[in-house]
């Protein structure tokens, strides 16, 4: 019967395919890096979840992998406020189970996505998705800035699927949760001559006009590992990483 | 009343302590990922357990930071006293999963003159490079023309695997370091 009830929550999340494409570069390349390379991030065809992953997917998670439940994940891995809004190990409440998990780690993120042979996406399959081939680049912008802009509550967020998706048929990228990235500690190098934020601004960046990706990527760069954040969640991919 | 809620709050603090203690481990060698050192040899990072180790991410073709930091690294080799050096154990691991082969990184020890008794270099997948940058709070990236950009640190872990003193950038004063080496 758990087997079954897994298996269906597992169906559930589906994956959407989302062809090879590039995306904006987000940083400049440098002089000696090829002139091909320029302005454009090439990303090869992969699958998507259509959804952040949901308080109820993580239920069925940390059912099959005690290791990953709040009283027994270590402290190499997750910080003290881990899943700090659940009532006990396997109780999440009632409220909310279709919402995007959060208070999780990226520890803990990159453990739910390889146990379903699966994957954290990478910043640029992320921002490649996101950026969705440029199509309503004015509303993704206005959109990821009203909800960057708004004070986030105590409770879990709305739940998932429930607005429009983009081009690719991905859901909710902006509007409940923060996602993790397999790759979000690459977001700045902080003590070299090529930074793109502190000390010599944007110079390294392709378009300094480009405010919610310097968002994005602050607040990645403000991450460790092991943080849990009310607003930060994540999905899985599938294909090359 | 007063002694009531005073007693409630000793224990709710207690297991809190309790809670914690349970949870509490901090060594890396809890990760599950296999490198290869420069003899070839498939080993866990576990295997540097028991000793002080003295670790830093690099890759071998890095004309920049990367010889500085080997540089740094062989100053505190220096200033171990003698009779300590035996409980300290060198680790450079490669950023660089594709072009740093077994081969590449025994090349590299010697052309460093890097004493085999002491040092050892390793290379692994993406996935194991990136998790274990994660639990030493390092950043990194690789541009399109294969170079990496990335934190300069170099990290003490005591013979547990935990994480006992972190230098970040170059030439940085390595006294803490030796510190916790002498204790």
């Amino acid at each position: 019967m758990r087997k079954w009830l897994w298996a269906a929550a597992v169906f559930s999340s589906q994956m959407v395919h989302v062809p090879t494409g590039s995306y904006p570069s987000f940083y400049r390349p440098k002089p000696k890096e090829s002139s091909r390379s320029e302005r454009k991030t090439q990303v090869e065809a992969f699958s998507i979840d259509r959804t952040p992953v949901t308080r109820a997917e993580f239920l069925s998670f940390v059912k099959h992998y005690p290791e990953w439940r709040r009283s027994r994940a270590k402290s190499l891995f997750v910080d003290s406020h881990y899943l700090k809004d659940w009532r006990s190990d396997l109780d999440p409440g009632r409220e909310g189970r279709a919402s995007p998990i959060a208070w999780v780690s990226w520890f803990a993120a990159k453990a739910y996505c390889e146990s379903k042979h699966e994957a954290l996406p990478s910043t640029d399959q992320w921002e490649y998705v996101a950026f969705d081939q440029g199509r309503s680049k004015e509303q993704i912008t206005k959109e990821a800035l009203d909800w960057y802009g708004t004070p986030q509550s105590s409770k879990p967020p709305p739940a998932v699927g429930c607005k429009k998706p983009n081009g690719f048929g991905v859901f909710d990228l902006f509007g409940l949760v923060w996602e993790w990235t397999s790759d979000f500690n690459s977001a700045i190098v902080d003590d070299g001559e090529s930074n793109a934020f502190c000390g010599n601004a944007s110079v390294g960046v392709v378009d300094p006009s480009d405010y919610v990706g310097f968002m994005r990527r602050s607040f990645r760069s403000s991450l460790k590992a092991k943080y849990t954040a009310g607003s930060l969640g994540f999905r899985c991919v599938k294909g090359k990483q | 009343m007063k002694t009531k809620s005073i007693v409630i709050a000793v224990m709710v603090a207690f297991t809190g302590v309790l809670a914690q203690a349970k949870n509490s481990d901090d060594s890396i060698y809890q990760l599950k990922s296999s490198w290869t050192r420069q003899d070839g040899k498939k080993v866990s990072l576990s295997s540097l357990r028991g000793s002080f180790v003295v670790l830093a991410m690099i890759y071998t073709s890095c004309e920049g930071a990367c010889p500085l930091i080997v540089k740094d690294l062989k100053k505190i080799e220096r200033a171990i006293p003698a009779e300590r050096k035996s409980l300290v154990r060198f680790a450079l691991v490669s950023f660089d999963t594709e072009r740093d082969t077994a081969a590449k990184l025994k090349e590299y020890a010697s052309a460093q003159a890097l004493d085999p008794s002491r040092w050892s270099l390793y290379r692994g997948s993406e996935t194991s490079v990136r998790e274990l940058a994660m639990v030493l709070g390092l950043k990194y990236r690789q541009d399109a023309g294969g170079d990496f950009e990335h934190s300069n640190q170099i990290t003490l872990l005591d013979p547990d695997g935990r994480i006992a003193v972190q230098l970040s950038g170059l030439k940085q004063d390595p006294a803490p370091l030796l510190t916790a080496i002498r204790k």
